[in-house]
């Protein structure tokens, strides 16, 4: 029995990188196996009818629906602190919190990606099923909370579709592939050479041994950071100090030194460009000073990219997804209005559907306990006149309900009231929570 | 028969501008996958425009194959050729611009629709349709190879200068332009080489001096010339850019010699 759908049950609770520091945010992460026995616990031991808890790296929110939403927090707070064995007083001010409307909008944005430190992020969107789905099956969310949480997907589905938000790579290293991706359209076929084994080099070369370079060879100073790293990915070592042979195999060549000077310079890549023939070589630079020679831009067939070009895209790509937001923000604010609305008819349904139910019990009974005085033929007439009478008088109260609910989305007070008078106990799941939940299932 | 060609005519017009718009769509939206609705759609095009030229045919009473009639075997060559290559390359970022083309192309025959010519000896002669349509689609070849060559070079100089626009970022990458530059110039290579070789075998059925035939001189002469770029390719292993530049030279000379011909002589001297 879920009874009337109450919007302002709806509680989140959460930390994220706005608010919170690295150190809080590792400290409240959980793994999915630690995430079920703390929704389990959060169900068996407070006051939360379902909740739904998501953890990224970048946050840790939980989705609650509680008769007390309000002291629900201050419950999830204490058993966070029991079962992380944290003092979470000196971070109270990272917590955020939003109930009703605001939630699902939250969510919403959450979904979308808006909320992301990268904008417009996919991952996101896949955490958030993961999440969704550990709790569905876990037997932790309620019909309400499936219900938002499906029109939360569909909400960031629409925006990734119908906006730019996750258009344009803003990672240096992505944009580094996609560059390689204009030169060659089969990157895993192309032999890969990663010159300096540093922090930056190695983010490059585990993008482009993401987007599937199978060849990598290793160049570093110190040789035994190239072999640890060669171990690492299956790839080859090379000598730093005779960089020509490798660069005649290489197809793309990354460079990330702390070198002061040009590591390869100009003449050296003309004369490894003439032995090439007329195949391309695609070269990233990610250091700073630039440890190819800018002079080499001028070589045929080898296309530099450095630091700066790669930050330009970024940024551009940047730009464009802050103002695809605009626009998912304005689609969010339209659907959750929808939503509330749509919701708010199936509590009037609800009522309606419980007063109906009850009134024809009583006809019922009424006509069981009199019928017996009337002939055959006559029983007939009183069934059908008792049926008409009671239609025209709900009739009227039930165009009211509905128009009520039109009007404005907050009248569970005087549905509780009606349901107090009449003795009802209205159902919202008959109709929608069965096709909720098979939907949810086909989202797998 | 002049209603029903006016009908399959704005017909093959209309399905070549929702294929454009599509391809318009896919290039701005930067959606790469071939689907079924796009197999689907080209057949529709294809096998509509073989009808309506089928009917031209029979209202002229010879293969359409002169005045304005000649732009829409043209623009169906165009249309051809490019699924060829979109299909072995499995990419349709250039789709909408040899669609736009085809379309402007059919738009072309639209004179030809209404006045139909004298018939024409030749042009009634079988042998000779499949030796004319050859040929176009020969040229058409080297047409869309010329029109590669120059996308290539523009990404090229994108990518150099680091500046990626909307063209560059939709258009295939490098390596696959320079690669259907030379494929195409190969397709359309071996159109024209069907193309003389019949045209031979007709010369000879019929007795005429083609050797001092300026279309015939010509040619032979572009064959040549793409033949020598086709061993450059794989003899020589040229690829890329230089490859791309002698692609486009074979086209200059192509176009230039083809003005210079068909200023001369609409028919073979011949004829």
């Amino acid at each position: 029995m879920a009874g009337l759908y109450r919007m302002e049950r709806l509680l989140i609770l959460g930390i994220n990188h706005t608010t919170a520091p690295l150190a809080l945010r590792e400290a409240l992460y959980f793994d999915s196996e630690a995430m079920r026995l703390f929704l389990r616990d959060a169900i068996e031991k407070t006051a939360a009818e379902g909740v739904v808890g998501l953890c990224t790296c970048n946050r840790t929110e939980f989705y609650v629906m509680s008769p007390q939403p309000q002291t629900i927090k201050a419950a999830l707070i204490d058993g966070l602190e029991k079962t992380r064995r944290i003092d979470l007083s000196p971070y109270r001010k990272s917590f955020y919190s939003y109930s009703g409307e605001a939630a699902i909008k939250h969510l919403c944005r959450v979904a979308s990606g808006v909320d992301s430190m990268v904008i417009g992020e996919d991952q996101i969107l896949k955490q958030m099923r993961q999440a969704y789905h550990l709790a569905l099956h876990g037997g932790f969310t309620t019909s309400y909370l499936n219900l938002v949480f499906e029109r939360a997907f569909m909400i960031a589905k629409r925006a990734r579709h119908e906006t730019r938000i996750s258009e344009g790579n803003i990672s240096v290293a992505s944009v580094a592939v996609s560059f390689i991706k204009h030169t060659f359209a089969d990157v895993s076929s192309r032999p890969a050479l990663l010159i300096g084994a540093g922090e930056t080099g190695e983010l490059v070369a585990h993008a482009l041994l993401d987007a599937g370079v199978k060849s990598l060879a290793i160049a570093n100073r110190t040789p035994e950071r190239a072999r640890e790293l060669a171990e690492k990915w299956g790839a080859a070592t090379v000598d730093f100090d005779n960089l020509e042979p490798a660069l005649l195999k290489a197809d793309i060549v990354v460079c990330a030194t702390g070198s002061p000077t040009a590591v390869l310079t100009a003449p050296m890549l003309k004369r490894v460009m003439a032995q090439r023939g007329e195949r391309i070589l695609a070269a990233i630079d990610l250091s700073v000073p630039r440890n190819i020679d800018p002079a080499a831009d001028k070589i045929d067939q080898l296309f530099v990219y450095d630091i700066e070009a790669l930050q330009e895209v970024c940024e551009k790509n940047k730009t464009k997804r802050q103002v695809e937001a605009r626009k998912v923000e304005a689609l969010i604010d339209a659907e959750v209005r929808r939503f509330v609305e749509w919701s708010a008819s199936l509590n009037a349904d609800a009522v309606i559907r419980a007063m109906r139910n009850r009134i024809e019990t009583i006809r019922q009974r009424e006509i069981s306990r009199y019928g017996k005085a009337f002939h055959e033929h006559e029983f007939e007439n009183l069934d059908r006149f008792t049926r008409s009478l009671l239609n025209k008088v709900l009739h009227d109260l039930t165009a009211n309900l509905k128009s009520m609910a039109r009007e404005s989305d907050d009248r569970l007070m005087e549905f509780d009231a009606l349901c107090r008078a009449l003795n009802l106990k209205p159902d919202v799941d008959v109709e929608s929570d069965s096709k909720i939940t098979s939907d949810s299932d086909d989202e797998i | 028969m002049t209603a029903s060609l006016i009908t399959l005519y704005a017909a093959v017009a209309l399905v070549y501008l929702v294929a454009t718009i599509h391809y318009a769509v896919e290039f701005v939206r930067g959606l790469e996958r071939i689907v079924f609705w796009d197999h689907l759609e080209r057949t529709i095009t294809f096998a509509l425009h073989v009808a309506f030229l089928l009917t031209l045919g029979r209202a002229y009473g010879e293969l359409p194959l002169v005045q304005y009639s000649f732009f829409s075997f043209t623009a169906l060559g165009v249309a051809l050729v490019h699924t060829i290559l979109e299909q072995r390359f499995q990419t349709r970022g250039t789709g909408v611009f040899f669609f736009a083309l085809a379309f402007v192309l059919h738009l072309m025959c639209w004179p030809g629709v209404l006045h139909h010519p004298e018939p024409h000896r030749l042009l009634q002669n079988p042998v000779y349709g499949v030796h004319a349509l050859a040929a176009i689609f020969g040229y058409v070849g080297f047409l869309i190879s010329a029109l590669y060559g120059l996308f290539y070079l523009s990404v090229y100089r994108s990518l150099k200068s680091r500046r990626i626009g909307l063209f560059a970022t939709r258009m295939p990458p490098l390596d696959l332009l320079w690669k259907m530059n030379i494929d195409s110039a190969i397709v359309g290579f071996a159109f024209l080489t069907v193309a003389l070789g019949l045209g031979l075998a007709l010369s000879v059925r019929l007795n005429v001096a083609y050797v001092n035939d300026p279309k015939v001189v010509q040619s032979c002469a572009v064959w040549l010339l793409y033949g020598l770029l086709i061993l450059g390719r794989f003899v020589l292993g040229w690829r890329g850019r230089f490859l791309v530049g002698m692609s486009l030279a074979c086209f200059a000379v192509t176009l230039l010699s083809t003005m210079l011909v068909a200023y001369l002589h609409t028919f073979h001297t011949f004829v």
